[in-house]
């Protein structure tokens, strides 16, 4: 068994304020001129990574999370009948390269996910930039893309085996250069006759030290009153230009269902299609009909009503 | 159909005449025999409308047997089935379908273009071919090499041409005109009962046993319905399942059996509870098997639970199960359904009750999605809403519903803060909008609370009146709005929903309104 004990090290702070204690008394509190918006640790990745398999128990994981500066896992033994069902699990612990562009070297991905018997789902991740000359010592630009889904959050309609949010890579600025992808699968599926399913994908990157979400987008969206099924389906499509950096193109449809399907929809369903476009423009992406977009003129958004 | 395979079971084991004769105890084999000589269509001598499958081998019966052997050519007397009888028995079964195929195309005049030459309808052409045999033009078929293939080719014709012939009618065999036709209905139909050729005839089924009849609908939709013999229900077909809404209001239920419910225990404040929250919520007999719920049911859609969880419904029958035995056997122990893993594992004496649970089916746990697909057949969608049009059931249900109170209203292990919601929340309308959130979102009613404490600037509830928790409730109705990642949609509505009861004096909003039992 691997003992070998991860040091994170508070590393002083040059010019960076430290977090208020009340945030997390085992979060990695200094920032360093290396990382002024995010916080430096030093950790071991692969015994962290050990030493997170290797715990069992929610202090364990408290812990072991703590150490590069996640949020505890909620309690949810009280939400369930008995505390057992409510425990979580860790389910898989992941590091992943990520690939800078322009020869510099890679951010980490670091990714723990968690499940309990009663289908709640916790992921943290983080992305983690490795310090200039400093072996172990990384700049944590951010866990935003930690996700929580709780019991009876998964989608109802559509079958989906998979995680609550999955993170894969997607070169969307230049072949060299990785963004993050996260798909969240949510909804509702418990009992209560209000259901649903709701699937999104977002882009993320890392835009001057920062971890930053560049585009958020529903691509299957409908709800319910079981046991009548959805009267309203809106779905997404994105596609990304070959060009680089990758222009987003947004498709949404709203699709209706009728009690009766020779008659109108009866609660305000209107079926539609609109199309937008998203181009990257100075570390982010805009709407082309965003005025801030560039000097190349407005672009296109087009919406257009759909006969029945 | 397993009472054909009942027959041929007895056939095979060469115990036919010692099982199937007059005053018989083998209840299960005679019922069988009743459901097909039902099915060959001699309802008139089994007196098959008062008595059905009923597993006496009496006078009926016997009339059914003789008269089957009468128009079979043999002179039995129905007391008893021989072997050679009941394989005739069988066979006739076994090209009923066919026989009604032909008869059902002679009817439509839709003979000519489906039985000829080249036709690529090959289960009618099937069903032809099965038919002329039965008829003795086998030989011609070369039935001992192709059988039923479903080509009309050389041997089809052949055997069409000498069935034309032995009638008295011309052709070649390549087309089966509708003359031809209308003889063969009119030579196999004599060998069955009165009732089987009528095509509009609705054959009830065997009590126990269920008839399942796809029908087409406007547009997309398609329906199935299903019958036990005393009851139809159609349903309507979507992905994977079947739906119904019902038909079983509960506000009506709770509004016209208070006595009974109070009976069961139920409050008086308990009912008008339900009442404020009933409108938001399904029929008592409403049923789903489309979702990933894999079977919802009742008032607030308990359901089989997702995936491999347990689910709330397995709880809502073992409370049934607990408390009236007959009943859940007359649902769900008859057909094989039981309940098991229930939490909590103490819930026999929790004051709880079950909250979750899983089904067992025939003695198997049903826990993997694969098992839990079984839910979605027909005949759950039927049994869960047979059992929902049946009041003791709608009691039972209203009784579960208000027993989810204990999961969070006074528990310890679902404290706001330092508080049991019981503490906060005593008004028949603040419950009655804490419950309805539960049911929905129950994850969510604990953190409402605690931001609508902090927001109303009311820490300590020791001393509060109604006005303080009117003002918790104003600020808990506009957080769960917007709370969580999947709010509870249409909190609104579902608020004005409840509100109107407290408007029309059913529910109280002064604290300490609501009495619990």
């Amino acid at each position: 068994m691997f003992l070998l004990a991860a040091f994170v090290a508070l590393v002083s702070g040059c010019g960076g304020g430290e977090r208020p204690p009340e945030e997390s008394a085992l979060r990695p509190a200094v920032r360093g001129v290396d990382c002024p918006l995010g916080f430096t640790v030093e950790v071991e990745l692969e015994a962290w990574q050990e030493r997170l398999e290797s715990s069992a128990e929610a202090e364990g994981y408290r812990l072991v999370l703590g150490e590069l500066g996640f949020e505890p896992l909620p309690d949810r033994t009280l939400e369930e009948p008995e505390p057992e069902q409510g425990a979580m699990t860790l389910v898989s612990a992941e590091v992943t390269d990520l690939r800078r562009g322009g020869g510099a070297a890679a951010d980490r991905l670091v990714t723990a996910r968690f499940r309990n018997a009663a289908g709640a789902e916790s992921l943290r991740a983080l992305v983690l930039r490795p310090l200039p000359d400093r072996e172990g010592s990384y700049c944590s630009l951010g866990d935003h893309l930690s996700h929580e889904r709780e019991s009876g959050e998964e989608p109802c309609i559509e079958e989906h085996p998979g995680p609550a949010r999955s993170l894969s890579v997607e070169n969307l600025l230049a072949p060299d250069r990785d963004s993050i992808v996260a798909r969240d699968a949510g909804g509702w599926c418990g009992s209560g006759r209000r259901r649903g399913d709701r699937f999104s994908t977002s882009f993320w990157g890392v835009e001057l030290g920062r971890l930053v979400k560049y585009f958020e987008a529903v691509t299957s969206e409908a709800w319910y009153e079981s046991p009548d099924p959805p009267s309203e389906i809106r779905r997404g499509e994105i596609e990304l230009s070959e060009s680089w950096p990758r222009t987003i193109t947004y498709t949404e449809v709203v699709e209706c269902r009728s009690p009766d399907e020779e008659a109108m929809p009866d609660d305000g369903c209107r079926p539609f299609e609109r199309t937008e476009t998203h181009r990257y423009v100075d570390g982010r992406y805009v709407e082309l009909d965003d005025p801030r977009s560039t000097a190349e003129g407005r672009g296109r958004v087009e919406t257009q009503e759909v006969p029945r | 159909m397993r009472e054909r395979e009942t027959l041929e079971k007895l056939i095979d084991e060469g115990t036919v005449a010692e099982t199937l004769r007059k005053d018989s105890s083998a209840r299960h084999a005679i019922a069988a025999l009743q459901t097909v000589m039902h099915w060959l269509g001699f309802d008139r001598q089994l007196r098959w409308a008062e008595f059905g499958a009923d597993g006496g081998y009496g006078p009926a019966t016997v009339a059914a047997v003789a008269e089957f052997a009468r128009r079979n050519g043999s002179t039995a007397k129905g007391e008893r089935v021989t072997s050679v009888l009941a394989s005739k028995i069988v066979a006739r079964y076994d090209s009923l379908e066919e026989l009604k195929q032909l008869a059902e195309d002679v009817a439509d005049d839709r003979v000519e273009g489906r039985y000829r030459v080249g036709s690529g309808d090959r289960i009618r052409v099937a069903a032809l071919q099965t038919l002329l045999n039965g008829l003795g033009f086998g030989a011609e078929l070369n039935w001992a090499k192709w059988g039923a293939d479903g080509g009309y080719g050389r041997s089809t014709r052949a055997a069409v041409a000498a069935f034309a012939v032995d009638e008295g009618l011309g052709g070649d065999g390549t087309t089966l005109t509708l003359p031809l036709g209308q003889r063969i209905v009119a030579e196999l139909g004599p060998f069955y009962g009165d009732n089987w050729h009528d095509l509009e005839h609705e054959a009830a089924p065997a009590p126990g046993s269920l008839t399942v009849k796809s029908v087409a609908g406007r547009g997309t939709r398609q329906y199935l319905d299903v019958s036990d013999g005393f009851r139809r229900k159609r349903f309507q077909k979507f992905r994977r399942g079947l739906f119904t809404m019902g038909d079983q209001k509960p506000l009506t239920f709770v509004q016209s059996h208070g006595d009974a419910l109070r009976e069961i225990g139920v409050t008086q404040s308990e009912l008008n509870v339900m009442l404020a929250v009933a409108e938001n919520e399904g029929n008592l007999d409403a049923v789903n098997t489309w979702d990933n719920a894999f079977l919802s049911f009742g008032l607030f859609q308990w359901t089989a639970g997702q995936d491999s969880a347990r689910g709330e419904l397995p709880a809502l029958l073992a409370r049934i199960k607990h408390e009236d035995r007959d009943l859940f056997d007359k649902y769900c122990g008859q057909h094989g359904l039981d309940v098991v893993d229930l939490t909590p594992a103490d819930w026999m004496t929790s004051k709880t009750g079950p909250l979750t649970g899983r089904f067992s089916l025939r003695g198997t746990t049903i826990k993997s999605p694969t098992d839990k697909a079984q839910l979605r057949e027909a005949a759950w969608a039927f049994y869960f809403w047979r059992a929902g049009q049946d009041s003791a059931v709608q009691a039972m249900e209203i009784k579960h519903a208000v027993g989810r109170l204990e999961q969070f209203y006074s528990s310890d292990r679902y404290k706001v803060g330092d508080h049991l919601v019981s503490d906060l929340i005593t008004s028949e309308y603040g419950v009655g909008l804490i419950l309805d959130n539960h049911v929905n979102r129950p994850a969510y009613v604990r953190q409402c609370l605690a931001k609508a404490i902090t927001r109303a600037g009311l820490p300590d509830p020791s001393g509060w009146g109604t006005e303080e928790e009117r003002k918790l409730i104003a600020a808990y109705l506009d957080i769960r709005v917007t709370h969580g990642r999947s709010p509870m949609t249409d909190a609104e509505k579902r608020a004005r929903v409840t509100k109107k009861y407290l408007d029309n004096g059913t529910i109280s909003d002064r604290r300490g309104s609501f009495e619990r039992s």
